[in-house]
C-alpha cells in the first residue's frame, strides 16, 4: 500500500518508545500500513531525546524502560511547553487501576495495556490525532480517570 | 490418806490470834504455810483431777506444757503471801507475786492457753487450797479459829485474787502485743502485697521478653531485697537452662552471670526445675555443692522455680553479699512473684511468637503479591507479542513482504519460548516446594545441551553477542538433559537481563579426573556486576538484585533459585563471581558422568518415583 494514499497532506509522524525491538516492530508495521512516519526509541532517554528532534505528531510511550522510565519521559514532556502539547498514548504492561489513573492524571491521552490488538491501536491513534482541540482533550481524559475511578469504587 | 503436819503448827497459828488485832501477824499463818507446803502434793493431785473434768480441752494442753510447775509456783505464792508477817513485807510480797503471775500468765498466754481457762484453773485451784485448809481445820476440832479462819481465807483470797488480777492485765497486754504484732504484720505483708501487685503491673504492661526479664530481675531484687538476682529461662528448642548475657539480670556482674551458666549450676537449676521446690543457701561456704566453686563474695543463694500454670519455666537465683535467712513468708512472696514473673514471660514470648508468625505470613503475602504481579507481567510481555505478531499478520488490508511475514512467525515461536520456559521454571519450583522435586541422573553431553539452549535464545540477545567456548571433548555430566538446559538457559537469561549490553560468554572444561573429575560452566557478561551484599543472596527465592536497570524482562526471582536447586540435586556446585562494574560471571561444577553401579541408579529412580 502506498504511504500516501491515506491522506493528502504529509504523512503523520508518531513516535514509538519501547525497549522491546518485537513491540516496536509490530506497531511500526501497523501504523506504516496505515499510512503513519514510523520513528522509534529503544528506551526513554533515547525516546525524550527524539521528542525535540523529530517533533512527532503523537508519542506511543512504554513505561518499564532502561535509562529513563515511561512516567519519566511523560513528566519531562508536560513540563516543556514545546512538548506539552503531543498527545501521549500509553502502552504498558502496567496494568493496575493505579497506574492506568497515573498515567491519564500525568498527561497521557490514552492507556493500553499489553497484550493489545494493534488494529485497536492504530483506531485510538487515528481519534486521538482528530481532536485537535487541548480543552476537548482534557476533558476526555478527564472523563476517563472518573469512568475508571467509578469501576474501582464498584 | 493425809497425815497432819507433824508439827503444831496449827497452835501456834491459834497462839498468835490475840496478837492479830485486825492486822494478821506473820507468824500467824506460818503454820498454815507449812502445813499447805506439805499437802501440796494432794491440793494439785486435787486441782488435777477437777480441772481434767472442768476443762478437758484444758487438761490437754496442760500435759503437754508441765502443768504441775505453773500450780506448784502458784501455791508457793500463796504461802509466801501467807508467811508475810509485816506490811512491808507484804507490800513486797504483792510486787513479787503480781510480777511473777504476771511472767506465767503471760507465758501461758504466749503458749496457747484461752483466758477462760486459765481463771477456770486458778478458781479449780483455790478450791483445791481451800479444801486443804479446811482439812487442817477438821483435824483440829475443839480449837476456836473462826475469826482467824476467815482471816487467813481472806489472805489466801487476795493471793488468789492478785494472781486473778495479774492474769486479766498479762492477757491484755499479751493481746495488745499480739494485735500490735499481728497489726504490724499486716501492715507488713500489705506494703509487700501492694508492692508485688505494682511490680506485676509494671513487668505485665510490656509484651518484650527483654524489657519483662529485665523489670523482673528488677523487680525481684527490690522484693526480696537482696543484692543480685537472675533469671535463666528454658530454652524451648534446646532444653537449656541459662541467664541470658546481656538481659534478665539485675546487679550481677558479667562474671557472675558466667558463673550462674556453669555446670554447678545447670545441675542445681535443673533439679529445681525439675522438683519445682525453691532452694536457699543460707552460707554457700557451708554448703559442700560449693566447695570448689569461685563465690565472688557470695554468701547466701535462693533459687526459686518459676512456674505457670502447667509448667516450670525457669529459676529465678537471688543473692546476696551477707548471710541471711529468708522466712517462709519470704519465700512465699518471692514464690508468688517468680509465678508472676513466669507469666509474664510466657505471654511474652506467645506474643513474640505470634507476632513473629504474624509478621512472616505479612511477608509472605507480600512476596506472593509482588509475586503474582511480576508472573503476570513476565508472561504479559511474551503473550503481547504473540498476540501482536498474529493479530498484525491476520490483518487483511495489509500487504506483508514474505520476509517480514517470516520474521513475525519466528517472533511468535521465541516468544512461545519465553512463556514455555516461564511456565517450567514455576512448575520447577512448584515441585521443589512441595518436594516432588524429581533426580533422574542421565548422561547428559554438555556441549550438544548448551548449543539447544542458545538457539532458543537468538531472537532476544538485543544488544548483546554470544560466545561459546565449549571444550571439544564429548563430556557427559551426570544430571538430567532438560533439567541441564533448563539451568543453561536461566544463567543465559539472566545474563541477557542483567547487562544491557555487550558480549554473553559460555565456557566448558573437565577439572580433574578419574572419580573426582567434574564439568565446569562458566556464563560471564560485561553487565554492571552484582555488589557484595548481594552475591551472597542471587540463589534465594524471589530473590532479585535491585540494579536500576528497569526494563520490563525484570525476572521471577525464581531462575537462580531453580538453577541452585538442580545442581545441588546432582552434587553439583554452583556460584557466582563478581565485582561490582566488572561483570558477573556464575560457575557450575558437575559431576563427570560414569557408569554407575546399577543399584545405585536403581534406588534413586525407586525414589524419584512417584
Amino acid at each position: 500500500m502506498n504511504e500516501n494514499t491515506e491522506t493528502t497532506v504529509a504523512a503523520r509522524k508518531v513516535l514509538v518508545i519501547d525497549d522491546e525491538p518485537g513491540i516496536v516492530d509490530i506497531v511500526e508495521t501497523n501504523l506504516l500500513g496505515d499510512g503513519f512516519e514510523v520513528v522509534s526509541a529503544k528506551d526513554g532517554r533515547e525516546g525524550l531525546a527524539k521528542v525535540q528532534s523529530e517533533k512527532p505528531e503523537l508519542v506511543i510511550l512504554d513505561v518499564m524502560m532502561p535509562h529513563m522510565d515511561g512516567w519519566e519521559v511523560l513528566r519531562h514532556m508536560e513540563a516543556d511547553p514545546n512538548t506539552a502539547g503531543i498527545p501521549v498514548i500509553m502502552l504498558t504492561a502496567k496494568a493496575s487501576d493505579e497506574d492506568y489513573i497515573h498515567g491519564l492524571e500525568e498527561g497521557a491521552i490514552e492507556y493500553i495495556t499489553k497484550p493489545f490488538y494493534p488494529q485497536e491501536l492504530v483506531n485510538r491513534i487515528k481519534i486521538t490525532l482528530m481532536v485537535l482541540n487541548p480543552r476537548m482533550r482534557d476533558e476526555r481524559r478527564r472523563n476517563l480517570i472518573t469512568k475508571r475511578r467509578r469501576l474501582m469504587e464498584e | 490418806m493425809m497425815d497432819l503436819p507433824a508439827d503444831s503448827s496449827g497452835l501456834e497459828f491459834a497462839n498468835n490470834i490475840s496478837a492479830s488485832n485486825g492486822v494478821v501477824g506473820a507468824t500467824a499463818f506460818s503454820g498454815v504455810a507449812r502445813y499447805l507446803r506439805k499437802d501440796s502434793k494432794r491440793i494439785l493431785e486435787e486441782w488435777w483431777v477437777a480441772i481434767k473434768l472442768a476443762s478437758p480441752s484444758f487438761a490437754e494442753l496442760e500435759k503437754m506444757r508441765n502443768p504441775i510447775l505453773y500450780h506448784e509456783q502458784s501455791l508457793d505464792l500463796i504461802i509466801k503471801a501467807l508467811e508475810a508477817s509485816t506490811r512491808s513485807e507484804q507490800d513486797t510480797l504483792l510486787e513479787q507475786v503480781t510480777r511473777m503471775a504476771r511472767e506465767m500468765a503471760g507465758e501461758r498466754l504466749r503458749q496457747g492457753f484461752i483466758l477462760k481457762d486459765i481463771l477456770l484453773s486458778l478458781a479449780v485451784f483455790r478450791s483445791a487450797v481451800l479444801d486443804a485448809v479446811g482439812r487442817m481445820l477438821a483435824n483440829r476440832p475443839g480449837t476456836a479459829f473462826s475469826v482467824n479462819v476467815l482471816q487467813m481465807e481472806k489472805r489466801i483470797n487476795e493471793a488468789m485474787d492478785i494472781q486473778v488480777a495479774a492474769v486479766a492485765e498479762a492477757y491484755v497486754n499479751a493481746r495488745d502485743a499480739v494485735i500490735r504484732h499481728r497489726e504490724e504484720m499486716l501492715r507488713f505483708h500489705n506494703y509487700q502485697l501492694v508492692k508485688l501487685n505494682d511490680l506485676s503491673t509494671q513487668m505485665g504492661e510490656s509484651l518484650n521478653m527483654i524489657t519483662v526479664l529485665n523489670s523482673a530481675a528488677e523487680a525481684m531484687r527490690d522484693l526480696a531485697e537482696i543484692a543480685a538476682s537472675a533469671i535463666a529461662i528454658k530454652d524451648p528448642k534446646t532444653g537449656e537452662l541459662k541467664v541470658q548475657p546481656d538481659y534478665g539480670h539485675s546487679g550481677c556482674s558479667p562474671a557472675i552471670v558466667q558463673w550462674l551458666n556453669s555446670h554447678l549450676f545447670k545441675e542445681l537449676g535443673e533439679t529445681i526445675f525439675d522438683e519445682g521446690r525453691p532452694m536457699t543457701v543460707i552460707n554457700v561456704s557451708d554448703d559442700e555443692r560449693f566447695a570448689n566453686a569461685p563465690a565472688f563474695g557470695i554468701t547466701t543463694m535462693v533459687c526459686i522455680p518459676m512456674r505457670t500454670a502447667d509448667k516450670v519455666i525457669g529459676v529465678f537465683y537471688g543473692i546476696d553479699y551477707i548471710a541471711r535467712e529468708f522466712s517462709p513468708h519470704e519465700v512465699n512472696l518471692i514464690l508468688t512473684f517468680a509465678n508472676q514473673a513466669a507469666l509474664a514471660a510466657e505471654n511474652a514470648r506467645f506474643y513474640t511468637q505470634l507476632q513473629s508468625a504474624y509478621e512472616e505470613l505479612q511477608e509472605l503475602d507480600k512476596v506472593k503479591d509482588e509475586f503474582v504481579s511480576i508472573a503476570s507481567h513476565e508472561i504479559r510481555t511474551p503473550l503481547t507479542l504473540v498476540k501482536g505478531y498474529s493479530a498484525t499478520l491476520l490483518r487483511p488490508d495489509l500487504n506483508l513482504p514474505p520476509e517480514k511475514r517470516q520474521k513475525f512467525i519466528v517472533g511468535i515461536d521465541e516468544a512461545c519460548n519465553r512463556l514455555i520456559n516461564l511456565i517450567d521454571n514455576l512448575l520447577s519450583v512448584s515441585r521443589i516446594e512441595s518436594g516432588r522435586f524429581r533426580i533422574n541422573p542421565q548422561p547428559v553431553n554438555v556441549k550438544e545441551v548448551i548449543n539447544h539452549a542458545v538457539a532458543g535464545f537468538q531472537g532476544q540477545l538485543g544488544q548483546h553477542t554470544l560466545l561459546l567456548e565449549l571444550s571439544d571433548d564429548e563430556t557427559r555430566a551426570r544430571c538430567n538433559r532438560d533439567q541441564f538446559e533448563q539451568v543453561i538457559s536461566n544463567l543465559i537469561s539472566n545474563a541477557i537481563k542483567y547487562s544491557l549490553e555487550g558480549q554473553i560468554k559460555i565456557a566448558t572444561r573437565k577439572l580433574g579426573e578419574g572419580a573426582a573429575a567434574l564439568v565446569e560452566i562458566r556464563v560471564s557478561d560485561q553487565g554492571i556486576g552484582i555488589s557484595e551484599e548481594h552475591i551472597k543472596r542471587v540463589f534465594d527465592k524471589f530473590y532479585r538484585a535491585e540494579t536500576g536497570l528497569t526494563r520490563k524482562t525484570q525476572g521471577t526471582g525464581l531462575g537462580l533459585y531453580i538453577c541452585k536447586s538442580i545442581v545441588s540435586s546432582y552434587n553439583g556446585e554452583i556460584w557466582a563471581e563478581s565485582a561490582a562494574g566488572e561483570g558477573t560471571t556464575f560457575v557450575v561444577t558437575l559431576p563427570v558422568w560414569r557408569n554407575e553401579p546399577k543399584t545405585n541408579t536403581t534406588a534413586e529412580n525407586a525414589e524419584s518415583a512417584e
